[in-house]
């Protein structure tokens, strides 16, 4: 009887304990593969043009959080369009995308930013997540941005965003800066 | 059957000491996940750049003080690289034989910048660094290069290849002491976004059972727009022959890091930002090449900037984080 109790106890014992090593060692589903021919965890040194268009590219994301019409405006040129995939292929001009609410999101948080110039021109390209709202489920919709800037007298003006809804991407558990 | 009291005091005793095993061991698991990172803010504030152009009392290091915290920067439990010194080897890949800034004079350049760089006010920044056996030495020294003459862009893994080919081949030891840096000639690419979006990193890995630390810098002539501050530096030999002088402040960037977040869980705050990302480009008050400064010809003609003078040279080399005194953007401790 008493070989029989110590018995069950162990066994319950080494049940539950495997039960919580178990889990705690199951992988996480978007865990980066370190053998990855590209993109493999690295903590990268982000270059100046990165630098200056997160500044740029965050302005104008907070100032269209906050309807700041005027402060959105100082970043268009007034030519601005943007350009989603929809029925008819029409761009939605300046006027309209600043008038605009949740039907021309604006991606807050960016990874994967990229510059590239060409003379008074960068092309801009990075991933954005719209900014989750508090309380709400399922995975933050994510959006592969290319912008187009042209430098004028006045600065950096932006002409042109491209910009796709895409399947969600799995963004680094440790955010690694401006990558 | 009924147990005598004896037997059920066992019992009970057996069974609290079984429960307290398991209360004990599920605490420890749990410690290991919550090491893992900090939850992932909805948006990420890029707004924390220091203090530029602020000259800064000096500040006497830690003392017996591992890990400090509330200096805007947050430790998240992994190790830092405490060796007295730390060793920098120099993979040289490309045509360092070539023109330009692909000459032995860089060579010569940087790795005599990496000898003496170790121990001076500003690398003495690093020190305010720890994990929970102790603190980062300051000391760092150039302890081996070889050579790999190339013409083939490299990839990420094509990049631990070479480190690893290094190591195996016997070029270079296996040193979990060290952090081994990849410098490219103007001419080869790092196809993962070397001058789009990047000017350098640094990653870790397990190569011949041994977790070595590396970085990879391209020569910033190949985009100097993007990661160059000046086309002529303090050291160049040419006017807008930058690369030196580029590399070394990138370098500085990457060593910085790579010893204070060798395995990439160690020190970087709530947006991701090392110690040396916090202050990127961010070079503070400097000085100008004169003709009574150290600086090279060619830096003189062009008033290049410095803010560094060490081992009989000038550079210019961007601020890092100081974790103590509240944290800003530093050139010396």
């Amino acid at each position: 009887m008493k070989h029989g109790c110590i018995f069950c106890l162990i066994l319950v014992t080494s049940c539950m304990l495997f039960a919580q090593s178990d889990s705690s060692a199951k992988p996480t589903e978007s865990a980066p593969k370190p053998d990855a021919l590209q993109g493999s965890p690295k903590i990268t040194t982000a270059t100046r043009g990165v630098q200056q268009f997160w500044e740029l590219e965050r302005n104008l994301a907070e100032a269209f959080e906050k309807k700041d019409k005027n402060a959105m405006g100082k970043f268009l040129n007034d030519d601005f369009k943007v350009w989603m995939p929809n029925q008819t292929g029409s761009a939605v001009g300046r006027e309209d995308w600043l008038a605009s609410g949740h039907e021309n999101p604006t991606p807050l948080r960016m990874v994967q930013m990229a510059v590239q110039f060409y003379q008074d021109v960068a092309v801009v390209k990075f991933v954005g997540q719209v900014k989750v709202e508090a309380g709400s489920k399922g995975s933050p919709q994510q959006y592969f941005v290319v912008d187009l800037w042209e430098k004028n007298d006045q600065g950096w003006e932006l002409t042109n965003r491209y910009m796709a809804a895409i399947n969600p991407i799995q963004l680094p558990a440790k955010p690694n800066g401006k990558q | 059957m009924k147990l005598p009291q004896g037997k059920i005091r066992f019992l009970s005793v057996l069974f609290f000491l079984v429960l307290a095993v398991n209360f004990m061991a599920g605490q420890a698991i749990k410690r290991g996940n919550n090491a893992a990172g900090d939850p992932v803010p909805d948006d990420i504030n890029h707004t924390h750049k220091g203090n530029p152009n602020q000259t800064l009392p000096a500040i006497a290091g830690p003392v017996g003080q591992a890990v400090v915290t509330g200096n805007g920067i947050n430790y998240h439990g992994g190790p830092v690289m405490k060796g007295n010194p730390v060793n920098i080897y120099l993979i040289w890949y490309g045509n360092w034989s070539g023109t330009g800034s692909n000459t032995a004079a860089t060579v010569s350049t940087v790795e005599h910048f990496v000898s003496t760089l170790g121990n001076t006010p500003y690398e003495k920044i690093n020190t305010t660094y720890g994990d929970t056996t102790g603190n980062v030495s300051g000391n760092l020294t150039f302890a081996g290069h070889t050579f790999v003459n190339t013409t083939t862009n490299l990839t990420d893994a094509r990049l631990k290849t070479t480190v690893s080919n290094a190591i195996s081949s016997g070029a270079l030891p296996n040193d979990a002491n060290g952090v081994y840096m990849v410098l490219s000639s103007s001419n080869i690419n790092e196809t993962s976004g070397f001058c789009t979006q990047y000017c350098g990193f640094h990653t870790h890995a397990t190569l011949s059972g041994t977790d070595i630390k590396y970085a990879f810098v391209g020569n910033p002539d190949r985009c100097q727009s993007g990661c160059e501050a000046q086309t002529t530096g303090p050291n160049s030999p040419a006017a807008g022959v930058g690369g030196a002088d580029g590399m070394i402040n990138i370098m500085t960037h990457e060593s910085e890091e790579s010893i204070t977040d060798p395995d990439l869980n160690a020190w970087f705050d709530a947006n991701g930002e090392e110690d040396a990302d916090k202050c990127n480009f961010n070079f503070g008050a400097t000085s100008t090449c004169t003709s009574t400064s150290v600086c090279s010809a060619a830096g003189k003609s062009a008033a290049a900037k410095f803010n560094q003078s060490f081992g009989g040279n000038d550079y210019l080399m961007q601020q890092e984080w100081r974790n103590s005194g509240g944290g800003a953007c530093a050139q010396h401790l």
